[in-house]
């Protein structure tokens, strides 16, 4: 196909767009929306994995002795939790650890208030991080380990852990059932729009067979019809969520700095292509159908 | 050029085309007459492409049509223009656009699209209505611009429909001057008419078709009379 023709096409996918505006923008819209919210979908269901996933690796048990434990306490605590069964490591971490941990965490404006202004030894206790070779254990084992001498706290996050992965299950699906709904939704109207196309355009596509236009050439512009607008509802929503997002990471960030959520740039990629993706695919869907059942070259 | 042997073209029952066999030579000037429902037009069709035999087998412009719808139809296309009686230009399109159309939906190159238009509105009398829109054209003027059209891409073969159909005498044989012309270059001609007036003043190699039957085959000069 020599260039020239391909803007020809170009050019004539535009008008047709042009000439039933309302039709399109209808589509558009709808598609917008569909693709909105699977980019909506997909930066929850990625925050909330990437959520987990810290989470899980987190599912150990904390054990506090209290602020300001003696050595030997702390050693002998060491060595009890080492002989209890059903623990595969046990992990010392010193006040001063604690600290560096933490303020690590809040980032790196809080971090010369954390180092300087708070004496570890007399605000953070010592702690242990212990892991179990099977993670449901957990709740017998902190329960066993509560009971030790020298514990002053035992902390362990299983219960909400599996709490969300139940939701986030819940959630995959139910986004799942709701976006396919949505697509076939998207490639119908998209069939429709091309199809009411194809029917303006009737007069010329007899004219076209009738002088020798190849099927190719006939078919091409109803097919880039769906391909542009399947093209232009996944920018939109894309510059919507990447700008929505960047301002809700940015408000996050701000006010609840505990909760990790993915950087913009660390999602926008892949947002980019799984709309895109979706939206060619929903738009080359609808198109292709229509010239299938309405397009007799 | 255009051979046909034991043609059929059948509809359910209905036979449309019976038993049709039929030779044309390149360069010659046919008339189709016969009375509606003869197969005229069935005839036509089947020279463009547009309906294949249902039995029997035709060479058009070094093309083999069988009963399969030919995959090289556009090709065949290329080589076959057709004018209707109703002239079917595109309204939105300028007569200039209007034939233009044809040539830039086969690729050809802009500086050619431009000269040939001219040439082929020249060729046809209408040249001053390079901007006008079909719906301020008059009928004569319209089926003009469909010949330029049909013949821009230079066809080896013209089939046209009644293209005298909806005109007055005056523009019934201009048109068919013009026709004459285009034969005159090395076009063959095929025209489908029921206009008696111009089959007898402009004589030609005529068939007469009769319920799907060629009737009579007779060359230029004889005036077939319809049974």
């Amino acid at each position: 196909m020599k260039p020239r023709t391909l803007f020809r096409h170009l050019r004539e996918t535009g008008k047709n767009l042009w000439r039933h505006r309302f039709h399109t923008l209808a589509t558009l819209s709808t598609l917008a929306v569909t693709l909105f919210l699977v980019g909506a979908t997909y930066l929850l269901v990625q925050n909330v994995d990437n959520l987990s996933r810290e989470v899980e690796g987190e599912v150990v048990i904390r054990v506090f002795a209290p602020v300001g434990a003696k050595t030997e306490e702390v050693e002998r605590l060491e060595a009890a939790l080492k002989a209890l069964p059903g623990v595969a490591s046990v992990a010392y971490i010193s006040p001063q650890e604690g600290l560096e941990r933490l303020s690590e965490r809040y980032g790196p404006e809080l971090k010369d208030i954390f180092v300087q202004d708070i004496r570890a030894e007399e605000t953070l206790p010592p702690s242990f991080v212990v892991r179990t070779s099977e993670p449901r254990e957990v709740p017998e084992l902190a329960a066993a380990i509560e009971s030790l001498p020298g514990v002053d706290a035992v902390r362990y996050g299983a219960e909400w852990v599996d709490k969300l992965f139940v939701w986030t299950s819940i959630l995959r699906s139910t986004a799942f059932v709701l976006l396919a709904l949505l697509a076939f939704t998207a490639v119908y109207l998209i069939m429709n729009t091309v199809r009411l196309t194809i029917y303006m355009r009737r007069e010329e596509v007899e004219l076209m067979r009738l002088v020798g236009a190849t099927g190719l050439y006939i078919r091409l512009p109803f097919f880039f019809e769906g391909l542009v607008l399947g093209t232009l509802g996944a920018l939109v929503p894309f510059f919507l969520l990447a700008e929505g997002y960047r301002a809700l990471v940015r408000y996050v960030q701000e006010n609840f700095a505990f909760i990790p959520l993915l950087t913009p740039e660390a999602v926008q990629g892949t947002l980019l292509f799984l709309l895109l993706g979706v939206g060619v695919g929903i738009g080359a869907g609808g198109s292709l159908l229509s010239i299938r059942r309405y397009l007799h070259v | 050029m255009i051979e046909l042997k034991s043609v059929w073209k059948s509809y359910g029952k209905i036979h449309a085309l019976r038993n049709v066999s039929l030779t044309v030579e390149p360069g010659e000037f046919v008339y189709l007459v016969g009375p509606s429902g003869a197969g005229k037009t069935t005839l036509l069709k089947l020279l463009y492409g547009e309906e294949t035999p249902t039995d029997g087998e035709m060479r058009i412009a070094g093309f083999t049509i069988g009963r399969r719808r030919p995959r090289h139809l556009p090709f065949l296309r290329r080589k076959v223009g057709v004018v209707f009686q109703d002239f079917r230009l595109l309204d939105h399109l300028t007569v200039e656009e209007n034939v233009a159309f044809a040539l830039e939906v086969l690729e050809y190159p802009p500086d050619e699209v431009r000269r040939r238009v001219r040439d082929v509105l020249h060729l046809v009398g209408v040249p001053h209505l390079l901007q006008r829109f079909p719906a301020q054209l008059s009928g004569g003027e319209k089926q003009r611009v469909a010949i330029a059209r049909a013949i821009a891409p230079k066809p080896e073969i013209l089939l046209a429909d009644e293209p005298t159909g909806n005109l007055d005498p005056d523009n019934a044989r201009r048109i068919l001057r013009i026709l004459d012309e285009i034969n005159l270059t090395g076009t063959t001609v095929i025209m489908a008419t029921h206009n008696r007036e111009l089959v007898e003043r402009f004589r030609r190699r005529t068939l007469l078709l009769m319920e799907g039957r060629i009737l009579r085959d007779s060359a230029a000069g004889v005036i077939p009379h319809e049974a």
